[in-house]
């Protein structure tokens, strides 16, 4: 049994269909990446998979647990979420907006404890968030408020992480940034990311497993490497597309005919 | 033993009687009140009309008759300090507390009655009555109260014989049917039908209601007429008692070829004395008579009343 | 606006200059009055209560200070502590700066309540003594209705349920001025001005009636502070935090809407102190609705005390609207505190 199992889901809104049908098994402690066109259903996919989505029919299971059984709270405890446009309350500290990872575990109603302070402390430190704790989060710059972002689901310190287009308005030494930060978390803690990204080159580099996505049907299905050369990539992204060995790495690149 | 006996009941006798006594003596022994507050227009003509201004140190805002004598201190009567009224008497060697003895409304606002009442001052609540013979109760009590009966007898009955009299004067006309449209608003029309106060005065003049066929109970005798209605009624006399004036209701494209228009029969009242019951009632009915006894004799009547 | 939020101190400054304020307010209430007893006879009869010393005031003044202005001034301490905090839980749920606690038609709905009550409805027969429990259940099904028609605020988000009190308002309230229309002169006069608002017919029996209710919303809308701290980051992402968003929801617009409903069955409509007040704290002591909301409950308690000791005074023997003074006084209060901190509403 896989840490994530995704069974035939099928998602709709109102009489449209977003996801059909939708299968996939995750291990723990690997890195899944979903791609595929505009409108496939990506965010879709993961907001299901955090719980966010009613579900028509099939399941989401994580560690064996169907999550639509599960109370938000429970839920959170095994999955947190970092949004593609995440609502920064003004007025609120740096502190304060990551130790809410912690609310799944203190509550609504007790303040933090010391354990969760820690947490939240060496979170901080981790990601470079230490200097700007007091600071107001509306004051931060785009790369400074995704790692902030990403440190609220760290302290969440649960075991699957789903994060929706991380690299939305980052330049590109913030992006290789947070996406090597996950990459570490993804080795030394055994975090399980499920993440979607547009851009196929990072997608292939950091992800261990690709998911090919279009018009709410999973495509592909399969390695990183393997994915990324498939013919099915260039046909649903209605591109041609090379892939090329740059200093060992896959760079994807589209060739105008 | 028959001696003893006899003794028993007369002391038994008396003894009863002792409340009685008590009582009486009470009611001879109690002084009239020094201290007045009257929060109703009405009873403060009624007060000052029986001979009791000296005793009222304070008034509602709305009070402006009689014209001098009246006390300078004003409340609000819909929105009073009760915590002020209990401290607005003047203080004296006869009359050595802050608390009135006598408070009088017609609406009770912010608790009033009950507050004052469980501190010991008397509070009477008068609104408006529904006939003339409670107009007249009303003048009685208010002069039972302020030991000026006799003053209050007279002056209701010499309205009674007034008001009687003007009643009288109307001669009768069962084949005339005389219709009146009593107006208190202008836009949109208000009415009253005859189960309020005015209304019985017009019933008692022999006067035909327009506003008696398009009441329900719901209105509690105000209803709103549309102009339409009052129009095909056609009214051959037409009281305002509202802010409208004479001429502006021939201007009226409802009203234009209404009877009481074209022959120029509409009065107007003063909205003070149309809409008080005191001692300036025989006023009232005197100019309610004459529009009536015009109607009948065709008389033009462009009237204005002050 | 700064870069950084309020600190802790002066959190701490403002808690107690507000406390420090209460109090006055609340000495204010008892000692100021259209009857001038002087201050410390006051002073001397409250502790005569208490067994120290003995007191010099006369049996009437006691009774003024004991029978109406003291019920008057607690009734007024439960009633702005109660919708300053209603006022800011709604705008934490709704996370909108224009919420009030009559968002959900627990105005139309005590409004038309009332208006039954009090306007002669068929043979004369008014029931002005039933105005409290009339206005009380008509702000509830009100509120319920609201509830209903807005999804029953499971899968809906915050603006429907607004959407959803703007309609059921429209509709109660047209209900209203129907049957206003319909009345006497009279009965529109006592329906205006109890919709006005005021202290004045405060008693011991209606503070006794409204304390269970605003003791226990108060308690539960307080608590409440974090979670609506939590929920600021909208709702799908406090969900994916952890936050039981409906469950949240409900119990606070609940306990908001009872404790509201409470007090405007005891002392009418009264305005702006539930929109003002939460502002006005916000810009002192920052965004957070754990220090909000129980800084709210004592200015707010504090504020109306204050606007009604001006409103029962300054006009002897008449009295002023308390709804009037509310707003000639909350308004350039914030006003001058906003153009001091030019502060930002979240």
């Amino acid at each position: 049994m896989s840490w994530v199992e995704v069974d035939h889901l099928r998602v709709k809104a109102g009489a449209a269909t977003l996801l059909t049908d939708v299968t996939l098994s995750i291990e723990a402690g690997t890195w899944c990446t979903i791609i595929g066109p505009n409108g496939a259903g990506k965010t879709t996919l993961v907001e299901a998979v955090a719980g966010l989505r009613r579900v028509a029919s099939g399941s989401v299971q994580i560690a064996g647990q169907p999550i639509s059984e599960l109370n938000e709270r429970e839920r959170a405890r095994l999955v947190s979420l970092v949004p593609q446009h995440p609502q920064v309350p003004a007025g609120m500290t740096v502190r304060d907006y990551v130790a809410l990872g912690r609310v799944a575990f203190h509550g609504v109603l007790r303040a933090p404890n010391a354990g969760d302070k820690r947490v939240v402390d060496t979170v901080l430190e981790r990601l470079s968030l230490a200097d700007f704790a007091q600071r107001d989060v509306v004051t931060l710059s785009g790369g400074e408020r995704q790692r902030m972002v990403l440190a609220r689901a760290l302290t969440q310190s649960t075991m699957v992480i789903v994060l929706d287009e991380p690299t939305t308005g980052l330049d590109l030494r913030h992006q290789m940034e947070i996406l090597e930060l996950l990459k570490t978390e993804v080795a030394e803690c055994g975090l399980t990311v499920i993440a979607t990204l547009h851009d196929l080159t990072l997608a292939g580099q950091f992800a261990d497993r690709l998911v090919l996505l279009d018009q709410g049907v999973v495509v592909l299905d399969g390695v990183a490497r393997d994915v990324i050369r498939s013919r099915e990539l260039s046909e649903h992204y209605g591109m041609n597309l090379r892939v090329i060995d740059v200093d060992g790495s896959d760079v994807i690149v589209p060739v105008r005919h | 033993m028959f001696k003893s006996l006899r003794l028993v009941f007369a002391l038994s006798v008396s003894i009863l009687a002792l409340p009685l006594l008590g009582s009486s003596l009470a009611a001879a022994g109690s002084s009239p009140p020094g201290c007045v507050v009257s929060l109703s227009p009405t009873a403060t003509e009624t007060l000052f009309a029986i001979g009791a201004g000296p005793q009222v140190q304070a008034v509602d805002t709305d009070s402006n008759f009689p014209t001098t004598g009246l006390p300078t201190k004003r409340i609000n009567a819909l929105n009073p300090s009760v915590e002020a009224v209990l401290g607005i008497c003047k203080v004296t060697s006869s009359y050595p507390s802050t608390k009135p003895d006598l408070v009088v409304i017609s609406y009770d606002a912010n608790d009033i009655q009950q507050k004052l009442t469980n501190l010991g001052v008397k509070v009477v609540y008068q609104d408006a009555p529904t006939t003339l013979a409670g107009a007249y109760s009303q003048i009685e009590q208010l002069g039972r109260l302020t030991g000026h009966l006799t003053e209050a007898d007279a002056l209701a009955a010499s309205l009674k014989k007034t008001i009687d009299a003007d009643i009288a004067s109307v001669p009768p006309h069962p084949t005339k049917k005389v219709t009146v449209y009593y107006e208190i608003s202008t836009n949109p029309y208000y009415s009253l039908t005859s189960d309020t106060f005015v209304g019985s005065l017009l019933k008692s003049l022999g006067l035909v209601n327009v506003a008696d066929g398009d009441a329900t109970s719901a209105d509690a005798g105000y209803p709103q007429l549309s102009g339409e209605y009052i129009a095909s009624a056609n009214p051959k006399l037409i009281f305002l008692a509202g802010d409208a004036s004479v001429p502006s209701v021939a201007k009226r494209p409802a009203f234009k070829e209404v009877s009481a228009v074209l022959n120029h029969h509409v009065i107007l009242l003063s909205a003070d004395i149309a809409s008080r019951w005191g001692p300036r009632l025989g006023v009232l009915m005197s100019q309610l008579t004459i529009a009536v006894k015009g109607v009948l004799a065709d008389q033009k009547l462009w009237h204005t009343t002050q | 606006m700064s870069a950084v939020p309020p600190s802790e101190q002066r959190v701490v400054i403002v808690t107690a200059i507000t406390v420090l304020g209460l109090v006055v307010a609340m000495v204010c209430g008892l000692v100021v009055g259209p009857t001038s007893i002087g201050t410390w006879r006051v002073v001397g009869n409250v502790f005569s209560h208490v067994g120290i010393g003995h007191s010099t005031l006369t049996g009437l003044q006691s009774t003024i200070i004991w029978q109406l202005r003291a019920p008057r001034m607690v009734l007024g301490l439960l009633a702005g502590a109660m919708l300053a905090l209603a006022g800011g839980t709604y705008q934490g749920v709704f996370r909108n700066p224009l919420a009030d606690p009559y968002l959900l038609g627990v105005a139309a709905g005590a409004g038309l309540g009332a208006t039954i009550a009090i306007v002669d409805v068929g043979s004369g027969l008014s029931t002005p003594a039933w105005t409290p429990v009339l206005a009380f259940g008509g702000a509830m099904v009100a509120v319920a209705c609201t509830w209903l028609i807005g999804g029953k605020g499971l899968r809906s988000n915050a603006a429907t349920l607004i959407l959803a009190g703007v309609a059921v308002s429209a509709l109660l309230t047209s209900a209203q001025t129907f049957l206003q229309q319909q009345s006497s002169a009279n009965s529109i006069t006592h329906v205006y001005l109890w919709l006005l608002g005021s202290l004045a017919s405060a008693d011991w029996q209606s503070v006794v009636l409204v304390v269970p209710y605003v003791a226990i919303c108060t308690f539960i809308c307080v608590l409440s502070g974090r979670a609506l701290d939590a929920m600021s980051v909208g709702e799908d992402e406090s969900r994916s935090l952890g936050v039981r968003v409906s469950q949240v929801r409900f119990i606070v617009i609940a306990a908001s809407s009872l404790g509201t409903a409470a007090i405007v069955s005891a002392v009418g409509l009264i305005g702006f102190v539930g929109i003002i007040v939460p502002h006005i704290v916000r810009l002192l002591v920052g965004t957070s609705y754990r220090r909000i909301l129980p800084i709210s409950v004592i200015f707010g308690a504090a504020f109306l005390v204050f606007c009604d000791t001006i409103a029962r005074t300054v006009m002897a023997p008449s009295e002023l609207p308390l709804g009037v003074v509310t707003a000639v006084l909350g308004a350039p209060v914030f006003v001058i505190i906003l153009s001091l901190r030019r502060g930002s509403v979240r």
